[in-house]
């Protein structure tokens, strides 16, 4: 195959944790320490070397907000990797890693549920130990549970392990995106994002 | 033990005025009267208290504050037969709190019920803190037979292994008649053929306790009470005239405004899942829910997005989008009305009554909520992002993410397609900030939070009643003008507003009682010096709404109020004029309140609306025909100042 590869990766977990902050380091290099709500999806392009093949990753990141799971199937579909965040000074943002996963499944339904490849961050593991309130053993524990998932602890604010973590994504989704490409030849087909909405508003009220 | 010869309600009444404040540890103030009360009961039914309290140190006021504290958590009344329900996941740490005085503690509240028959629903499971054998051994000992003989019958609900040996043993060795009333209970659906479940306030972690047994609860008798997803017109009336808010509503305002305004990420985050659902069933059962067990500011927050998620009809309908993308582009700036005048002549009206009191009180939360964002971060731009999607739900999700959308706020990629699409457009998301931001100026009532939070101390024990009681409004297009009322047991004839509008010139000697920050629940309390105002008219755009046409659009209310009667407020309209409110004010030392542009006169902070407020409604009745509200400055950082505490004091507090 001669074309670069397009990955398309989603982003998901609890409002608050650092989806955002941790595409934009890992894309932007950039931390802002602005407090802002994510807005429906947004996503961002970077490419990356993985074994000598160029990618190009497509990152969805996700608003926490409960609302818009349900548009989950517009999002989620086509994807290659999922990364579940949690925040390590949050033990609800960490239970709810099991729901987001499941979400992620029903909506997305892979082909292959059982091996579809999902990366687990702890982040925020900057803010002081006393805060913390996930295990670094906890956290490996479920990852284990779940399937061997790879677990690393994050840093969107001091860049710690983000770049890591995002080149073993890199790595998860072209495996997953290699063995799908029979199904799955381009990423963008399947987000319908209706360009006809965006035209005038009012014409089926 | 209080006299015999007050009631029940008298002397559970004394026993939850007792100290309950937490406090440090501290050894060498003294517990006289507890004290007393403790010796009293140890030479009564153990001896063997006596003889340790002789070694041991006097219970201090602190502990005995500490147990009071846990007392009320580890033993409380349910229902009106007598039953007592304890909790033991409630019990604290014994090296926190003294067990001999909480046992003594405990022994003093059923000796409330003891002298009739009563039920005792022990919930085991979920306990951090086992008690000793020997306190276990103790507590028993302690239990005379006056307090065996009316028991009818003890459930026993998510027995752990600690529980069930415990009353085998009990069981066994002591009384095989005691034995026979215990009554093991597995899951709360199972209780519900035993007691009435919904008089319980049943603690979060039985909740979560009760998950590991059944998914959900059922009771035996479907007495389904439904709040979500419920039409709001079945919950409200279409014109409100059903009660005001919704309870989940009215609990979650309330509960926010006590102790959530200062939370990081209000409205941003999440609550655990579990708890959430619990609640959320909890009040569709009909069940007593106090927000306060829960302990989580977060879940009231997302208690409130999850109803106005799951209404059958979203407030802002899919028929209204064009209209909002035909509203001028809210600016930042203070003077432009264009958007303002847009949202409330032709925008809001198309809202039915009930959606647009449910609205204005929420963005009125919204706006308490922003105006402390230094501390909380949600500005108004974080608090509509994540409350617009809650206010649609049309039949393309894309177009609803597209409306949420907010203008202004920087998205991560410049080709956003969801944003874009509505590009050039005003957005709902925009419109909700501005809602939030200018929120005197957009709503005309102020909704009543009064009744909601000054019920606070009643509704703890009668949290089924509808405090808040009806409030009409009519929002025609055209009259801009909207009244209120409250808790108004007659009908008040409107030539009412006149006298009371003059004799309302007198509130200022009411106010002098009051702190800085003038809460809704104290400008309730002045209310009841029976004040009632005209109405003010609005300055701008909306001036057709003269004062003196108020009385037309009056409606009177007949309502279940529960406090004070022929309490009548009204509110008015705040509008962008600059006039300083608050006549006869100046110089109260309790009572500086002024409604300044930009920095206050007099040093007041800016932001500080809800002030502005209490007063601009007594200085409508001191004969201001038009008082004027800048929202300038309102957002602006409130580094410098405390936050405003939410609805601070209770009536008797400083």
């Amino acid at each position: 195959m001669v074309r670069t590869a397009l990955l398309k990766v989603i982003i998901l977990g609890d409002s608050g944790v650092g989806k955002t902050s941790l595409m934009n380091q890992y894309v932007n290099k950039r931390f802002s320490n602005q407090y802002k709500a994510t807005i429906g999806a947004d996503f961002l392009t970077k490419a990356v070397d993985v074994d000598n093949q160029q990618v190009t990753i497509q990152l969805w990141d996700t608003a926490g907000q409960e609302r818009f799971q349900s548009l989950g199937v517009a999002f989620y579909r086509g994807a290659d990797c999922c990364v579940l965040v949690f925040d390590v000074n949050s033990l609800k943002s960490f239970q709810a890693l099991e729901s987001w996963r499941d979400e992620f499944l029903i909506q997305a339904s892979p082909s292959d549920p059982e091996n579809f490849p999902f990366v687990v961050l702890g982040n925020k593991v900057d803010v002081d130990d006393s805060k913390r309130q996930v295990t670094q053993k906890r956290a490996m524990a479920w990852c284990q549970a779940k399937g061997n998932l790879p677990y690393f602890e994050t840093s969107a604010k001091e860049a710690i392990n983000v770049e890591q973590a995002f080149q073993s994504v890199a790595v998860k989704a072209l495996q997953q995106g290699e063995d799908d490409n029979l199904f799955n030849d381009n990423p963008y087909g399947n987000v319908d994002l209706e360009p006809h909405e965006t035209q005038a508003p009012g014409c089926n009220c | 033990m209080p006299p015999g010869t007050l009631s029940l309600k008298q002397r559970l009444a004394a026993l939850a005025l007792a100290p309950s404040s937490p406090s440090t540890y501290d050894n060498d103030s003294s517990g006289s009267s507890l004290r007393s009360t403790l010796r009293k009961k140890a030479q009564q039914h153990a001896p063997w208290l006596k003889r340790r309290e002789d070694s041991t140190v006097e219970p201090t006021d602190s502990q005995v504050e500490q147990v009071q504290q846990v007392l009320s958590k580890v033993i409380f009344q349910a229902g009106v037969d007598y039953e007592v329900v304890l909790n033991a996941s409630a019990l604290p740490d014994p090296d926190v709190v003294s067990y001999d005085l909480l046992l003594s503690r405990i022994l003093a509240y059923l000796n409330l019920y003891v002298e009739a028959d009563y039920t005792v629903v022990f919930f085991a499971a979920g306990s951090n803190h086992t008690p000793g054998w020997n306190w276990v051994w103790k507590a028993y000992r302690s239990l005379s037979r006056k307090y065996r003989k009316n028991l009818k019958q003890l459930y026993i609900v998510h027995s752990s292994f600690f529980s069930k040996m415990l009353f085998s043993l009990a069981g066994a060795i002591i009384s095989p008649k005691f034995f026979s009333k215990i009554v093991y209970i597995s899951t709360l659906s199972e209780l519900a053929y035993h007691v009435p479940l919904t008089q319980i306030d049943i603690p979060p972690t039985v909740y979560r306790e009760n998950l590991k047994y059944e998914d959900k609860i059922t009771l035996p008798v479907p007495t389904r009470s439904n709040v979500f997803g419920v039409p709001l017109e079945d919950l409200m009336g279409f014109d409100g005239e059903k009660g005001g808010l919704p309870r989940v509503v009215r609990d979650c305002i309330v509960y926010i405004h006590q102790y959530g305004l200062l939370e990081e990420g209000l409205f941003r985050r999440s609550p655990s899942s579990a708890l959430l659902r619990a609640a959320q069933d909890a009040y569709d059962r009909g069940n007593v829910v106090t927000l306060d067990s829960f302990g989580d500011p977060h879940l009231a927050a997302v208690l409130l997005k999850k109803f106005l998620r799951d209404l059958p009809e979203p407030i802002f309908p899919e028929s209204l989008y064009p209209t909002i993308h035909d509203c001028p582009p809210p600016t930042k700036d203070l003077s432009d009305m264009n958007s303002v005048t847009y949202i409330r002549e032709s925008l809001l009206p198309y809202l039915t009554p009930c959606a647009y009191i449910l609205l204005s009180h929420i963005l009125q939360l919204c706006h308490d909520v922003a105006i402390r964002s230094a501390t909380n971060r949600m500005d108004d731009y974080n608090l509509a992002i994540v409350l617009t999607p809650n206010l649609v739900h049309g039949s393309n999700p894309m177009r609803d993410v597209a409306i949420s959308a907010v203008a202004g706020v920087p998205a991560l990629a410049a080709r956003n397609p969801l944003v874009a699409a509505a590009e050039g457009k005003t957005t709902l998301g925009s419109i909700i900030a501005l809602c939030i931001r200018r929120y005197y100026e957009i709503f005309d009532e102020i909704p009543d939070r009064a009744d909601a939070g000054g019920s606070t101390l009643v509704s703890q024990s009668q949290s089924h009643t509808s405090f808040l009681s009806s409030q009409q409004l009519s929002p025609a297009p055209s009259e801009a003008s909207y009244v209120i009322q409250d808790e108004d047991e007659e009908d008040i004839d409107d030539e009412d507003y006149g006298t009371h509008a003059e004799a309302s010139g007198g509130a200022p000697g009411h106010r002098s009682r009051k702190s800085v920050q003038l809460s809704q629940q104290q400008q309730q309390q002045q209310q009841q010096q029976n004040l009632q105002f005209g109405g003010a008219s609005p300055p701008s755009a909306w001036s057709t709404a003269a004062a003196g046409s108020n009385g037309k659009r009056h409606r009177t209310t007949p309502s279940g109020g529960t406090t004070s009667s022929g309490v009548k407020s009204m509110h008015t309209v705040l509008g962008e004029g600059s006039t300083t409110g608050g006549v006869g004010t100046h110089g109260r030392a309790k009572s500086v309140i002024s409604i300044d542009k930009g920095s206050g006169a007099q040093g007041h902070r800016k932001g500080t609306i809800s002030v502005g407020r209490g007063t601009t409604r007594k200085s409508i009745g001191s004969g201001v025909e038009a008082v004027g509200i800048t929202a300038e400055g309102f957002f602006s950082d409130p580094k410098g100042a405390p936050p405003v505490p939410p609805r601070s004091s209770k009536p008797g507090s400083p």
